[in-house]
């Protein structure tokens, strides 16, 4: 049944985010997620706010020519809501690359939330009606590890 | 005997000439008129009110010529002497103002040239009835020309500053006097607006102006003159202004249009003077001869090699000056106010030839005009002098009577300096120095090793190991290993590309494909050796540079790459402490050579990041490297470990232009640098530059045809290069060139590097704003400056938000404004956790206040009793502020201007309001940014001096409250109200 949600919010995220391209460099990211998981740290990691030990650890997987058409220095930041999750990992494959996010704050997603994969970093908090019919985040589809 | 016959024809002739007809010497051409409007007007049609200036051909090179003007009785109206140029050319020389009318002043002048007039009805009756003769000769008595005219009564429209009964005034003083305009003929019924703006020495249409004061005036139906109020008194706007007037053009543009009446435009139409009494007389003197012959301007700032001269402007000679009218220039060090408030300091000249005697009391600027500092001069790449009119032991009315005393005495002698130095000879900090430069490639397959996870905890190991880098150095001869220049150890400037394809197809091949690697070395984009322009540059004036390769970086995104980054750095830092300490170079160049004392880190987009990584990881590096100084330019801040850097001067420079990293982010690693109450602060600065984008700091990232030279490397764009859209009609459209850009960040990152590698602290004042590098696009570059010795008053950030409270915990009132409140002025990726409620339009990451009105309102933070205020160790009263506006799509508007004011305890107050727009504009957001209506903070420093002169009385140790006073409408973010240096 996860495997199932996950599959449908993916390509829900691919479609809206495809429907959003146009010709200049892409600022958002079509990604299928591949895992969401619940992990605990020992040593915590750190973070600029603290460390944290346990987190929702989010596996995205995008095509590798997408990813590498974004601007080069500014990051893909995945936002839930307004949770703003920078990239822990980027693990390059020949055609597609992994991303892994981290959200120590997990616990208050509610479900219903918006997921955006943007450049345009704060636009999905500040600026939310315009990710209105993006996909939501469902709760579901998290196992503990 | 055929001889004396000819000498007397032509003798005959010329006198004959000379005496009655226009005359032109054979191979001579001269121009004559007006230039105060867009072109030159011809004697034919001079006017009553117009100026006169004579440009020739044709005279003898090097030639002494003298220009005198005079009336039928042979009276004499004006008189110029200047020098012919080596093809014979005299370049246009202005020498006689307003057709004669003086008009009128409140200053006891002792000097009034006769014949003139006091007004312009005078002028117009005389010329009625006379004619006046041009004479232009060589000194040995060879007529070059003779021109006979008659100003006209006037007929076109004519403007120009007065007293409130509309008699001319040119100077008046801030202080007590209001000054009026004055306009004749004039369409009758006709709307006329009237902008003060800043003194140019000519003017053409478009060009931007800032008005410090406007005022709009329609006339009665059967009116064709006025008398208005320009500006009233106790205005805090000294300078030298124009009037602009617009006749009948609803168009309030900021800039010149092609009818606007232009008061004037090579002469200055009107100075606002003040006099600093406070025991001194402190005037501008130090200056130069600007590109006509007899234009004087004033300067604080000289390339070695110019020519320094000194002048007295009539209108600083104090009311009832006891002083003669003839003194000695004295070029001094510059020395502190302390030391001049001293008794009797004495005078030691430092230009060479000894203090120069001459006239300081004349009606116009010129007659006091003389060269101070042939060719200035010295063995410091920066120094700062103070100018001395010295007045003698007695008054002194000719050169042979003066008597020298050799010392300042305060309030008699005049000082073009004292709290702020009188002026700076200064070579261009990317000035290409006595060294010549030695260049060595590193490339090591195997040289990095242990970039890994920092924490041994989670992260991916980075597998790092090429050791790639261009080394640039002082050496004996130019070229490549040749051996070290004599006169090391030399500091270190290092420097750290960003992400950016790091393979290209076909390597240096003629294709530009490309992207992430792995690749072989030759298809490697070797984006280190972008920065050679600065390195080569530094090299020459003795540092040693190196630029390294991130290249086994550049492949990822993740979170530790910036860790990575920092870790390189100290990385190839210990490398180069190995090589001058052992010997193991592979070069066998450099042992003993590189001074590790002094290291100073320059990193660009993510390794503007990776050197803040680098300064915080080398806290915990064994064996910890002496890093002086960090440079990034358009930085990421995207490391989720590390956020500001803690022990380093710090110099932001970042581009409002910039396509890749458009949000800005870079802006919070300034706002997050040595916070107060930190210890052991440093200075911090932002150099926020319009136009510019992120790539063109690199020249490998530059394009073929924006470099202007071959570029074989694939990923080289513009990356500003979405077009106008609705919203934003000149999106990516307003673009600083390639080469002006990089001179931006050659000027800049030279000067801070010189700064702090070399001890030239005067280029420090690069980043104050104060220095303004001759090469750079000044105009286009907004700064911020902060000194690590500093104190908020209130820096916006005590928790829960409450703006009528300030940091040190005195009452903020603000009536009457639209919105007063304080807000994270952030656009995410915020530090604040968790994130109080925020102002999206602004990209910093700092809690600060919004500030909006519809009319001038007035904003008070009051100090309480205690320790903070006592602001006498302090130099300068510092904020910062940025214009916000939410108007789509995005128009051009003017700049937010505030007046600033401080009271102490008995209720003093400056005698003049600091006018934000004297120090730093405060702009309209960059209409070509990819994002719209990106409001930007910038820095306002304000010298205390401002507040204390004219015998204010404010006590510097004692003040209880900083008055704002808005203009206009607008809105803005406000930050870091503080005392500093």
């Amino acid at each position: 049944m996860r495997t199932l949600i996950a599959t449908l919010l993916s390509m829900t995220i691919a479609t809206v985010a495809l429907a959003q391209k146009e010709t200049a460099p892409p600022r958002e990211l079509p990604v299928s997620i591949l895992s969401a998981t619940v992990q605990t740290f020992d040593p915590p990691m750190p973070s600029r706010n603290g460390r944290y030990e346990q987190a929702l650890v989010l596996r995205l997987e995008a095509e590798r020519g997408l990813w590498e058409s974004l601007p080069p220095s500014v990051e893909t930041f995945l936002y839930i809501g307004t949770h703003e999750l920078l990239p822990i990992a980027t693990d390059l494959d020949r055609d597609r690359v992994v991303l892994t996010f981290h959200d120590p704050d997990w616990k208050s997603l509610q479900g219903g939330e918006t997921m955006v994969l943007t450049v345009d970093h704060g636009d999905p908090i500040f600026d939310s009606g315009k990710y209105a019919g993006y996909p939501k985040f469902d709760p579901k589809i998290i196992s503990e590890k | 005997m055929r001889k004396p016959i000819w000498m007397a024809l032509v003798i005959l002739v010329a006198f004959n000439a000379w005496a009655a007809e226009d005359y032109t010497a054979p191979g001579v051409s001269l121009e004559a008129g007006d230039p105060n409007g867009a072109k030159l007007k011809p004697l034919r049609e001079l006017e009553v009110g117009d100026s006169l200036s004579v440009e020739l051909t044709g005279a003898k090179p090097g030639a002494t010529v003298e220009m005198v003007l005079e009336d039928e009785r042979g009276q004499e109206w004006s008189y110029s002497r200047v020098h012919s140029d080596k093809r014979g050319g005299v370049p246009r020389t202005l020498f006689w103002y307003q057709s004669g009318v003086i008009g009128t002043t409140s200053r006891r002048i002792e000097f009034k040239p006769d014949p003139s007039f006091l007004t312009f009805d005078e002028a117009e009756k005389f010329f009625d009835e006379n004619s006046l003769r041009l004479t232009v000769r060589e000194v040995d008595g060879r007529v070059l020309a003779i021109r006979w005219f008659r100003p006209i009564r006037r007929k076109s429209p004519f403007i120009y500053p007065s007293n409130e009964k509309g008699i001319l005034e040119n100077a008046i003083n801030a202080n007590d006097e209001s000054l009026y305009a004055s306009g004749r003929n004039l369409p009758a019924g006709a709307t006329v607006q009237l902008y003060l703006v800043p003194n140019h020495f000519g003017w053409t249409v478009n060009d931007p102006f800032v008005a410090a004061a406007s005022t709009t005036i329609t006339l009665a139906p059967n009116v064709t003159s006025f008398t208005t109020k320009l500006l009233a008194s106790g205005s805090n706007v000294p300078g030298a202004y124009d009037i602009v007037a617009r006749v009948n053009n609803a168009n309030t543009a900021p800039q010149i249009l092609p009818n606007d009446i232009i008061t004037f435009g090579e002469d200055t139409g009107v100075v606002v003077y003040f006099i600093i009494i406070n025991g001194n007389v402190v005037i501008e003197s130090a200056g130069r001869m600007a590109n006509a012959t007899a234009h004087f301007e004033f300067s604080n700032f000289f390339e070695k090699g110019e020519d320094v001269y000194g002048a007295v402007d009539p209108t600083d000679v104090p009311a009832g000056h006891t002083g003669g009218s003839y003194a000695a220039h004295w070029t001094v060090a510059h020395q502190s106010a302390a030391y001049w408030d001293g008794v009797n300091p004495p005078l030691v000249d430092v230009s060479g030839d000894g203090p120069e005697i001459h006239r300081v009391k004349y009606f116009c600027i010129n007659g006091t005009r003389i060269r101070l500092w042939q060719a200035a001069t010295q063995a410091a790449p920066i120094a700062g002098y103070d100018v001395i009119v010295d007045f003698g032991a007695v008054p002194a009315n000719d050169a042979a009577s003066f008597v020298a005393d050799n010392t300042y005495n305060k309030g008699l002698d005049f000082i073009d300096g004292y709290s702020d130095v009188g002026f700076w000879v200064y070579e261009r900090p990317d000035a290409t120095g006595p060294k010549a430069v030695g260049t060595v490639e590193y490339l090591d397959p195997a040289g990095i090793s242990g970039i890994t996870d920092p924490g041994g905890i989670t992260g991916p190991t980075y597998p790092v190991t090429l050791g790639w880098a261009r080394i640039m150095y002082p050496a004996t001869v130019a070229g490549t290993g040749t051996p070290v220049a004599p006169g090391g150890p030399y500091p270190v400037a290092l420097f750290l590309h960003g992400r950016h394809w790091s393979c290209d197809n076909d390597g240096s091949g003629p294709g530009l494909s490309g992207g992430y690697g792995p690749c072989a070395q030759a298809n490697r984009i070797p984006s280190h050796e972008g920065y050679d322009y600065i390195m080569q540059q530094l090299a020459s004036q003795g540092v040693f540079c190196i630029s390294i390769s991130a290249h086994d970086i550049q492949f990822d995104n993740g979170v530790w790459n910036y860790n990575a980054r920092g870790r390189l750095v100290l990385k190839f830092l210990d490398k180069l402490r190995d090589w001058t300490n052992l010997g193991t170079d592979p070069w066998g160049l450099f042992n003993g050579n590189i001074d590790m004392s002094k290291v100073a880190l320059s990193g660009h987009s993510r390794g503007g990041e990776g050197v803040v990584a680098a300064d915080q990881l080398n806290l915990t590096w064994p064996n910890p490297h002496s890093i002086v100084a960090v440079n990034a330019i358009a930085p990421t801040d995207q490391d989720a470990l590390v956020d500001y850097v803690p022990s380093a001067a710090y110099y932001l420079l970042i581009a409002a232009r910039d396509g890749d990293v458009s949000n800005m982010q870079g802006l919070r690693t300034y706002d997050h640098a040595f916070p107060q109450g930190m210890l052991n602060r440093k200075a911090k600065a932002t150099g926020w530059v319009y136009g510019a984008n992120h790539n063109y700091f690199n020249t490998i990232w530059t394009p073929t045809a924006d470099l202007g030279s071959p570029n074989p490397w694939a990923g080289s764009v513009d990356d500003c290069s979405a077009g106008p859209n609705a919203n934003q009609p000149s999106r990516c459209q307003l673009k600083m060139t390639a080469a002006v850009q990089r001179q931006v960040g050659l000027s800049t990152v030279t000067a801070f590097f010189r700064w702090h590698l070399q001890g030239a602290v005067g280029y420090r004042e690069v980043l104050t704003d104060v220095l303004e590098p001759a090469a750079m696009d000044n105009a286009n570059v907004f700064w911020t400056f902060q000194d690590g010795d500093r104190n908020a008053i209130d820096n916006f950030e005590q928790q829960p938000l409450d703006a009528t409270t300030n940091t040190v915990l005195g009452l903020v009132t603000a009536p009457g404004f639209a919105t007063f409140q304080e807000r994270l002025l952030n656009a995410g990726s915020t530090s604040y956790a968790p994130p109080p409620p925020a102002d999206s339009a602004f990209k910093h990451d700092t809690l600060g206040l919004q500030l909006a009105w519809a009319a001038p309102q007035t904003y008070i933070t009051n100090i309480p009793a205690g320790p903070n205020r006592d602001v006498s160790m302090y130099t300068h009263l510092t904020l910062r502020a940025g214009k916000k506006t939410t108007v789509l799509p995005m128009a051009a508007g003017p700049d937010v201007v505030l007046t600033v004011n401080l009271e102490d305890s008995l209720g003093h107050t400056g005698v003049y309001w600091a006018d934000t727009s004297n120090y730093q504009r405060i702009p309209d957001p960059f209409q070509g940014s990819l994002v719209a209506n990106l409001a930007t903070l910038t820095g306002i420093r304000i010298p205390l001096q401002n507040f204390t002169k004219n015998n204010s009385q404010v006590d510097l140790t004692d003040i209880v409250k900083i008055t704002i006073i808005t203009t206009g409408a607008a809105e803005i973010g406000l930050d870091d109200i503080e005392f500093g240096k």
